[in-house]
């Protein structure tokens, strides 16, 4: 039991992380625009974002150095101050999409006003997370995003063509719109990489205590947490490509994704959809609210950590409610969650590399890591997602202006 | 720091999805049958759900509420739009079109437990997204 609760971070991470608004709208997109054609890219994400979890994990288990310490010391004070100023944008309006998200969910689930429901969505998440220790948010959220599981039954109830799925799992561009596939592709894989994830789940590990003696667990949380949410994932885009590319839907709400469990499932499917989605977003929101108080703790030196009082990490506290409210001043602006989410995605995409490639540099550091240090296979998978992401932090505000957001 | 402002100003209203009226082309009247198409195909399966009695009230009045929202935002900017020659025939149709299917998801909406009314209602969405399918193209 107590293995269970252990690879409670990696669900989290993964479900909040993997799962979060960002991949409810593109996955449902893609699958609605076209079809099964990038099942494949879901695969591709899914051992990127192990490769990288499992190496940032093992830095902080080893080195107990999370992310954003090897940023500041491999990138220098300049770069590494442009690093976090281009995260920290990334992360607030994850932030505010996920929060935005919570509101949604909740007026689906209780019909109250949207505008109220952002303000008592936002105190309830201060108060969780202000109360709740770290690991019982985790479990929480992680545990209660496994709702999310009655997509897995719905894709499958919705009858898609198998082998057409099959063969999505191979690259192939049938989609007479070359740039629209590659826009969704960047955009996915994006959405599966995203950096705060990797910096959630490395600080996740030093608020845990892990050590070198927890490599095993850490392996474990990085492969099990990442591919249950690719399966997710997976599920989400074949529902869509089952049920809305026949009818010619282009999802554009949240209401879109819980829809696709509801017409195969009836009322039970709707209300798992919708409690799915609602700890995965509000597992998202923490873990993004986290992600920008630990950069900017680790990158000026500050305590942090949620395991320490807020009198013992002041700053860090601080830093995290400022957060939070920004977000609630965003979103109550009126602006659409599902918008920001897809510049959240294509613009964490460019900000890839200076999360990336600083995580790589630290992993080969005998110096730090010891006999811990990156082996050649995860060499190998490094550096070809290296260059995976490089290219797609390139193409992808390009593709989104040409491609006005994947419409054509 | 007003350059600041200005530029948070803009950036909230580009995210906002203002704006509307102006020159449309007929490629862009097409684009609107499409989305026409859509809110329908997504509306009548929301209105089969509340027919069925395999949803909640909740969700029928909030979803299609939604819907309805973007059908008439749609409807609005067509009509507000201007266009030349057929382009602007289409336009008009496609107005129509529009404000038709924001109305039955608005009706659906305000009555989300009347099952026969919802049975009607998904029926009549079927045939607004056949139709604006068959005139994009």
């Amino acid at each position: 039991m107590t293995k269970v609760f252990q690879i409670a971070l990696g669900i989290l991470a993964a479900i909040g992380g993997f799962v979060d608004i960002g991949d409810l709208v593109f996955n449902v997109e893609a699958g609605a625009t076209l079809g099964y054609q990038l099942l494949w890219v879901i695969v591709v994400g899914v051992v990127g974002i192990i490769v990288y979890s499992e190496m940032c994990g093992r830095v902080a288990a080893v080195s107990k150095r999370p992310v954003f310490d090897a940023i500041r010391e491999r990138l220098g004070f300049g770069v590494g101050f442009g690093a976090l100023v281009a995260s920290q944008i990334v992360n607030l309006m994850t932030l505010a999409a996920e929060v935005g998200g919570v509101a949604l969910a909740l007026e689906l689930l209780s019909g109250l006003s949207y505008r109220v429901l952002i303000v008592l969505g936002v105190s309830a998440l201060g108060v969780v997370i202000w109360v709740t220790p770290f690991e019982w948010i985790e479990r929480i959220f992680g545990y209660g995003g496994l709702a999310l599981l009655v997509f897995v039954v719905a894709a499958i109830k919705l009858h898609p063509d198998w082998g057409e799925v099959a063969r999505g799992f191979v690259p192939h561009g049938t989609s007479s719109d070359k740039l629209v596939y590659a826009y969704f592709a960047v955009g996915l894989l994006g959405a599966a990489m995203t950096p705060y994830e990797v910096y959630f789940y490395s600080s996740g590990v030093v608020e845990e205590g892990w050590t070198a003696k927890d490599l095993g667990l850490n392996r474990a949380n990085a492969i099990i947490g990442y591919s249950l949410g690719g399966t997710l994932s997976l599920a989400l885009m074949i529902g869509a490509a089952a049920l809305y590319q026949p009818l010619g839907v282009e999802p554009a709400f949240i209401g879109t994704v819980a829809l696709g469990a509801q017409v195969p499932l009836g009322t039970i499917g709707l209300l798992l959809a919708l409690v799915g989605i609602l700890f995965a977003v509000g597992g998202a929101a923490i873990d993004t609210c986290f992600s920008g108080a630990y950069n900017m703790a680790q990158f000026f030196g500050w305590e942090w950590g949620k395991q320490r009082r807020p009198a013992g990490a002041p700053r860090f506290t601080l830093a995290w409610i400022v957060l939070l409210v920004l977000a609630l001043l965003v979103i109550m602006t009126g602006v659409d969650p599902v918008l920001v989410t897809e510049y959240a995605v294509i613009f964490s995409v460019v900000a890839l590399p200076l999360t990336y490639i600083p995580i790589l540099l630290v992993a080969n550091d005998r110096a730090y890591m010891g006999r811990y240090v990156n082996g050649r296979v995860a060499n190998v998978f490094g550096f070809v997602y290296l260059v995976v992401i490089l290219l797609v932090s390139i193409t992808a505000i390009p593709l989104m202006i040409v491609t006005h957001q994947g419409q054509g | 720091m007003l350059r600041l402002g200005l530029l948070l100003v803009f950036l909230v209203l580009l995210l906002a999805g203002c704006g509307g009226g102006g020159s449309v082309s007929q490629k862009d009247v097409q684009k609107q049958f499409e989305a026409i198409q859509s809110l329908a195909a997504e509306g009548a399966l929301v209105a089969d759900g509340a027919a069925d009695g395999r949803s909640t009230d909740v969700f029928v009045r909030v979803h299609s509420g939604y819907l309805n929202c973007a059908a008439d935002k749609v409807a609005t900017n067509l009509s507000s739009a201007r266009a030349s020659g057929a382009a602007d025939r289409e336009r008009e149709r496609a107005a129509s079109l529009a404000t038709h299917v924001a109305d039955r998801l608005g009706t659906l909406s305000d009555e989300p437990g009347d099952t026969a009314g919802a049975r009607r209602i998904a029926a009549e969405l079927r045939a607004d997204a056949a139709l604006a399918k068959r005139l994009a193209g």
